[in-house]
């Protein structure tokens, strides 16, 4: 038969294949993002009330400049990505000197913008009625002075 | 062995396929090396933010720094950009392999773990196998990479419940998803009354549907790889999460052997039929 896999060539596939499947359906049931790549697909994975809230995080800094801006949690900012320090907020919010690390990276990548003096991190909340946006309110979580 | 089973998992696949995938995506390697996992080159100057997952644990693997970062996409993308030319398709296939694994555990250890990369390193792991092992390897390899398309969809949707519970379609996940990241267009679709909604029911029972490409062939199966590369393209100018990593190992579904690239021709069956090809006709293996 052309093309013909043997029976040997077929055992270790099946098994390898059945192994990386048994894997896939432990994480799923029972796993978490730990267990990547084998992992649940949790992505979008969770409810929102329709009136509930949307939080999000946010990094505004004060420039020598003398301007208040947005810094966009990207790694072409500040090294990082937003979802990063959302997932690590409470070791932020225990150690705000971390946030000097954001800074460092921003003098790094961006040496042709206003050097970073304070650095707050904020929580927009939106609030929802019937699915739709209500009202917002930013929170002031954490700031740090910028050495 | 099983007769149905055998032929459901070796049927056999015109190797050109698996060349041919192959091929996309080794070259496109290197543009998620820099585009989407590209996290890795900013954590590379974040050593404190090392969180490992348990397969970088058990396998005490360092995390990133600038030396490693460089090197590791050196021999990734040199390797893939060899087994893209079709030399030593193998060995450098297997190096690539190992060498995006880490490269991707690296990415997913910094606090955040990403769901688009699961058919991609599959894919990766599979295609060596198929080297020169002719039409029934190419079946598995290609089969491998199917299922784990379908995989990604069909355990999202159970993710969604487990974790999100059955009031999951009837929430306000997808505005969460528009407040924090969406476009202009993403702001209009949000604003017709409704469009959400209907968009969360229609992505949970298509993802709890998605298995039937493994089964269906044909229009059928063509039209179910075009609504999800649709899903895909609606999801990008919404939100700007592409999933291509994922996307273009849709491609496996797709008869690609009948394409005519680099000036050969598709090959034909003796009949003047196109060849055998998985999801599309005959599962009866040639003999």
């Amino acid at each position: 038969m052309r093309g013909g896999l043997s029976r040997q060539g077929k055992a270790w596939r099946l098994a390898a294949a059945g192994a990386v499947i048994a894997a896939l359906g432990y994480g799923t049931v029972l796993g978490d993002d730990d267990l990547f790549p084998f992992g649940p697909m949790v992505q979008y994975a969770f409810s929102i009330p329709p009136d509930g809230e949307i939080k999000s995080l946010h990094l505004h800094a004060e420039t020598a400049a003398g301007t208040r801006v947005e810094i966009p949690i990207e790694p072409y900012y500040v090294g990082i990505r937003r979802a990063e320090l959302e997932g690590q907020l409470s070791r932020y919010l225990a150690r705000p000197e971390l946030l000097q690390g954001l800074a460092d990276a921003h003098a790094r990548i961006r040496p042709g913008d206003p050097r970073l003096t304070k650095l707050i991190v904020v929580t927009k909340v939106i609030t929802l009625r019937d699915r739709r946006p209500a009202w917002t309110t930013n929170v002031e979580r954490l700031s740090w002075v910028v050495r | 062995m099983g007769g149905a089973l055998d032929r459901w998992w070796f049927a056999p696949v015109s190797p050109r396929r698996v060349r041919i995938l192959s091929v996309v995506v080794y070259l496109f390697l290197p543009l998620d090396m820099i585009l989407f996992t590209g996290g890795v080159w900013g954590n590379a100057g974040n050593p404190s933010g090392y969180r490992p997952v348990l397969v970088a644990r058990l396998l005490h693997l360092p995390g990133a720094n600038p030396a490693l970062v460089y090197a590791l996409f050196a021999v990734v993308v040199g390797a893939a950009l060899i087994a893209a030319w079709g030399r030593l398709p193998r060995a450098a296939g297997y190096t690539v392999a190992a060498g995006y694994l880490y490269w991707a555990l690296l990415a997913m250890s910094y606090g955040k773990v990403d769901h688009d990369h699961l058919a991609l390193v599959v894919a990766l792991f599979v295609l060596p196998t198929a080297v020169r092992a002719g039409e029934q390897a190419a079946g598995w390899a290609i089969r491998c990479v199917q299922i784990a398309v379908v995989a990604a969809y069909f355990l999202s949707a159970y993710a969604k419940i487990r974790h999100g519970g059955w009031e999951w379609p009837n929430g306000a996940t997808f505005q969460w998803a528009v407040s924090r990241r969406g476009t202009f267009f993403g702001e209009f679709v949000a604003s017709l009354p409704g469009a959400l909604l209907v968009g969360q029911w229609v992505v949970l029972l298509a993802e709890t549907a998605a298995p039937a490409l493994l089964f269906t062939r044909g229009r059928v199966l063509y039209a179910g790889v075009g609504f999800f590369a649709l899903f895909h393209l609606m999801t990008w100018a919404a939100i700007t999460i592409h999933f291509l990593p994922h996307v273009i190992c849709l491609l496996a579904f797709l008869p690609l052997e009948r394409a005519a690239i680099g000036g050969k021709r598709a090959r034909r069956g003796t009949a003047g039929q196109p060849a055998t090809v998985v999801g599309d006709g005959a599962v009866e293996p040639v003999s």
